[in-house]
């Protein structure tokens, strides 16, 4: 008799049920995906935004329709799943939560759940009814209006085969989206009693694998002088791929750019079984007086306040230290504790609905605000003596280290990357610089005991000792058994000094070092040089001509002295334009732009320009080859091309009068201005003043362990042909 | 048969079904009975598979209920507060049964609709509560289900057709394999309609007989008896459930027939000695009675 219920009618019917989500789905997606598609390419071709590209484009191209239709192109795929609007991705969000509740909420009424569950049909054939029900409700309309959006875009002329690929990845990101939130929720439902509850649990589960990995990390951030946070850890990881929330946001965002990340989708898909799988069982042996209770499974109630509590109470004492600019730890524990009990009192009110009821689950509050002491007493004391953590010698196989003062001096290719920490500098594959490091690690353990720690130097003055005397630099052991460690040590000056002379003997070090060895040369594809005026040039070179200068600039940079890079300024710079291997990093935007941007130069995309290239005196061959075809690297600069220069005084520069003879020196022909605080910019336009205030500048360059003081004082040069890049240091 | 194997179901703290050991008979009407709170809805949502006993097993027709659809398909259940579809109309609702029971009706429940003269037109939730329970009684009647599980569903019907679903059992049991169960509060539409009753209080079931033959075992005595040996003597040969005392009349309620307890009571000298037959009210009392559930309790 069963066997003649057919699925598809039992569907037909959910679905009938549910007419009104249907309606809402149908006409939001269509709004949110081939109607706002449409307004936007039609903003781009005939709107202000077409008008702003045309302006900041690079002249013709950029005005072109051709053009526009690229830019469309790049950004498209991001129309089909929310990438490009954010009401988009809430919406896949919402209709989820709302497609899981419509269909399984029924298990939080008792006289829903008596009517369906008294029919004669298998509890499993009742959740796949609801599940492909709620998953038709959806995914209809959005296959069509996604298949609407490609038709916009194919009738604008801007679809190419391989942007349509793109929008399928796209589209596949959004329902793979969809379903890891439908499952949470649907996981949710079959927890609770209650659909309040049940939407609180969505809520939970969808962000508490995030909460709790991120919370590791950012409690390290707090408490430890040595964390350092700048790499991609595991718990950054698991945060991102645990989590649905971090998941749904990494899909939206990925294939909204157009990348197809197989391994966020494997994740996704991983999740999603997970979800749906641990639902099922739930579903199963759900328990049908739990309806109107706050949880399906009383039995877990405890364990699941003590699992929220916990994490939840330590979140939002940070949350709270965040915003109310509490520094320090000491209230951190205090705050925690309270916000701990509180939170127990709002999950047992949760349960049993009752004011009176707060004290009943009083055993699992204790082990609750025991938990979150727990934690916070291992972070507060370093009970796993994080800070003097220093590796046992021989278990270390390398280590790599990165100072500060390298940020501003180099770049590298791998700054492109999206992980900061392949740009670390190995110590040349050598046990004499591995020990090196080693050694000057154990100094920064030494200085932390002494009370030089990363965040006292992150926070003293400019003109401090620490500042002057001190550089905060991350180190990387790699163990033998291929674990990293990372930590962030405040070293001294000298002492960092001493181990990079020891470390500059190796040529592998050296190559290791510099940027030049981390480009690969044969895929330059022009290059630019700037000297004291700090304008971009180019180099007009065949292929041949550029292999020929970088090997003579790679003689050079490796027969220089580490104190010439400590301690000369440059003559000059090159930039070298190379592929973006990374086109689009996670964020949709390609890091070209980025690069470009720094520069003041046009926007090529796909190429990334990489500076620091710097020409010190005594790179004779670069000089020399530079000088055969022409391009003189100028030192001085010549007042007859400056337009203007602004001096920017600090206000304590002001009050100092640190450049009061220069400034009593010049006309009185020059526009001041003075700032309440004290500070003053002033501009001159007079030839002789110029030519005054030239004698006293120079481009700025804190070399390779930095100028052991922040640029206080600056001033900036207005050309005749342009604004140079460099801003220069009043002596 | 509906066989009910030590089942046992514990909600918290509330024991709702102690350990039951029972069977419903085919082919008559059974009345579940119980003070509030007895576990007769527990009861009937175990019998219909919604809910699964924590100990024992329930039975239709020598098949577990829970999670078998051959079994359940045996069985509607109309609970005591019915649902329906948001915005569904009695027409809907028809549809749907008739998807779930192919053995449905469709012209029987047509033609009664009809009778009962509600609008299948009209939307369901406009509806009365009683129009509801008839809506209900009607979906589940025509189902065509061999047991028909009804949770209060009598109440809030009104006397005409309270009377007309009557007939419509008692037709149905007619007609076909049908075994209606009710539970209820009202103990006299129990009585005027059940050929067997099950009496629960606190999860526990008390009794389950057929109704001639709990009323032709217990009874009402009342005596005057002047010798206090002899009317000892006819207390000890007695069961006694309940005993009052007036003066010299001593009223009794007491398991056994009539002719019997009235041949005991006048072996014993009684000047004055008739017994009357119970209602089911009053042997719902007594039996609660017994079982600590004293209406005395309430009143003072």
């Amino acid at each position: 008799m069963t066997s003649k219920i057919s699925y598809i009618k039992l569907i037909r019917a959910d679905i009938r049920h549910r007419g009104w989500l249907a309606a809402l789905t149908g006409i939001g997606l269509f709004l949110g995906m081939p109607v706002y598609a449409m307004l936007y390419i039609d903003s781009w071709f005939s709107g202000s935004m077409a008008m702003s590209v045309a302006e900041g484009g690079s002249g013709a191209a950029a005005q072109s329709r051709e053009y526009i239709a690229e830019q469309i192109r790049d950004l498209f795929p991001g129309l089909l799943n929310g990438f490009r609007l954010s009401y988009l991705a809430a919406a896949i969000a919402v209709l989820a939560v709302l497609c899981a509740l419509t269909g399984f909420s029924y298990i939080h009424s008792k006289e829903k759940l008596d009517f369906y569950h008294a029919l004669p049909v298998k509890r499993e054939k009742w959740f796949s009814v609801s599940y492909l029900s709620g998953l038709v409700i959806f995914l209809v309309p959005y296959v069509i209006c996604s298949a609407l959006t490609i038709a916009v875009g194919g009738a604008h002329g801007i679809m190419t085969a391989q942007m349509a690929a793109e929008c399928a990845v796209a589209a596949a990101g959004g329902i793979f989206a969809f379903l890891l939130i439908y499952h949470t929720c649907i996981l949710a439902a079959v927890l609770t009693g209650q659909t309040v509850t049940g939407l609180l649990a969505t809520l939970v589960i969808t962000v508490y694998p995030f909460l709790v990995f991120s919370l590791f990390a950012a409690l390290k951030g707090i408490f430890f002088e040595t964390y350092y946070g700048g790499m991609v850890t595991l718990t950054d990881t698991l945060a991102k791929t645990m989590s649905p929330a971090g998941l749904f946001i990494s899909l939206i965002n990925s294939t909204g750019a157009g990348v197809l990340s197989t391994g966020l989708f494997i994740a996704a898909a991983v999740l999603a079984v997970l979800l749906l799988g641990g639902a099922f069982f739930l579903y199963r042996i759900y328990p049908s007086e739990a309806a109107g209770n706050a949880l399906a499974f009383p039995r877990t109630a405890p364990v699941f306040k003590v699992m929220i509590c916990i994490p939840a109470a330590v979140f939002a004492t940070i949350i709270a230290k965040a915003f109310t600019g509490l520094s320090g730890t000491k209230w951190i524990l205090v705050l925690s504790l309270l916000a701990a009990v509180i939170l127990c009192a709002v999950i047992e009110f949760i349960y049993q609905q009752d004011l009176r009821m707060l004290l009943k689950g009083w055993i699992s509050s204790v082990f609750s605000v025991a938990g979150v002491f727990l934690v916070l007493c291992v972070f507060q004391f370093d009970l796993t003596g994080y800070d003097t953590y220093l590796p046992d010698q021989a278990k270390v196989e390398s280590i790599r280290f990165y100072p500060d003062s390298f940020l501003g001096y180099f770049e590298y290719p791998e700054d492109y990357s999206g992980d900061v920490t392949e740009n670390f500098v190995d110590s040349g594959a050598s046990d004499e610089g591995t020990a090196a490091l080693y050694r000057l690690a154990r100094a920064g353990v030494g200085n932390l005991e002494e009370g030089y720690t990363p965040s006292t130097l992150d926070l003293a003055d400019v003109d401090s000792e620490i500042t002057r005397d001190y550089i905060n630099t991350v180190f990387c052991y790699k163990l033998s058994g291929g674990r990293e460690v990372y930590r962030r040590y405040c070293l001294g000056r000298e002492e960092l000094l001493s181990a990079m002379e020891e470390l500059y003997q190796n040529e592998e070090f050296r190559k290791e070092l510099f940027p030049i060895f981390h480009v690969d040369t044969s895929q330059v594809d022009s290059i630019f040089y700037a000297d004291a005026y700090g304008l971009g040039m180019p180099m007009e070179m065949s292929d041949e001509q550029i292999q020929t200068l970088l090997e003579a600039y790679k003689k050079d940079v490796m027969a220089v002295d580490l104190e010439v890079l400590v301690g000369n300024k440059p003559l000059g710079e090159m930039f070298l334009e190379i592929p973006d291997e990374n086109a689009a990093d996670a964020f949709g935007e390609s890091a070209t732009v980025n690069a470009y941007a720094g520069y003041g130069s046009s926007v090529r995309p796909g190429m990334i320009t990489l500076g620091s290239f710097y020409i010190y005196e005594g790179y004779d061959n670069t000089i020399a080859w530079m000088e055969e075809y022409g391009y003189t690297l100028r030192t001085e600069i010549e007042p007859e091309d400056v337009q203007s220069v602004s001096l920017y005084l600090s206000a304590g520069s002001v009050r100092d009068g640190r450049h009061t003879e220069l400034i009593s020196s010049l006309s009185s022909d020059l526009e001041l201005f003075a700032y309440d605080d004290g500070s003053q910019d002033i501009t001159i336009r007079s030839q002789d003043d110029i030519r005054t205030v030239l004698e006293h500048l120079e481009p700025y360059n804190r070399g390779i362990l930095g100028s052991g003081s922040e640029m206080g004082d600056y001033a900036d040069i207005q050309f005749d042909s342009g604004s140079s890049y460099y801003s220069y240091e009043i002596k | 048969m509906i066989e009910l194997k030590n089942v046992d179901k514990i909600f918290r703290d509330i024991h709702a079904a102690d350990n039951i050991t029972a069977s419903i008979q085919e082919g008559l009407i059974f009345g579940l009975v119980g003070s509030n709170g007895a576990g007769k809805s527990t009861l009937l949502r175990m019998i219909c598979g919604v809910i699964k006993p924590d100990r024992g097993e329930v039975l239709a027709d020598g098949e577990p209920v829970f999670e078998n659809p051959s079994a359940k398909s045996l069985i509607c259940f109309l609970s005591d507060s019915p649902y329906y579809f948001t915005n569904a109309n009695i027409e809907e609702m028809r549809d749907y049964y008739m998807t779930v029971y192919p053995e449905f009706d469709r012209k029987m429940f047509d033609s009664l609709v009809n009778k009962f003269d509600l609008d299948p037109k009209r939307k369901i939730s406009s509806f009365s509560k009683g129009m509801k329970k008839q809506v209900s009684i009607l979906l589940g009647l025509c189902a065509k289900t061999k047991y028909l599980l009804c949770d209060e569903t009598f109440d809030g019907l009104d006397p005409v057709v309270r009377q007309a679903v009557k007939s419509l059992f008692a037709s149905e049991i007619m007609n076909r394999d049908f075994t209606p169960v009710i539970s209820s509060h009202n103990l006299r539409e129990l009585e005027d309609i059940c050929d067997s009753v099950g009496l629960l209080h606190k999860g526990k079931l008390l009794l389950t007989q057929d109704l001639d033959h709990i009323k032709s075992n217990i009874c009402k005595l009342q005596c005057v008896i002047p010798d206090s040996h002899k009317e000892q003597e006819l207390l000890s040969a007695l069961r006694v459930i309940k005993m009052e005392r007036s003066g010299s009349l001593l009223t009794l309620t007491v398991r056994g027939g009539r002719e019997e307890v009235l041949s005991l009571a006048q072996d014993k000298g009684a000047l004055f000695a008739e017994t009357l037959p119970l209602t089911l009210e009053e042997i719902f009392i007594s039996e609660t009675e017994v079982a600590g559930y004293d209406i005395k309790d309430f009143l003072y």
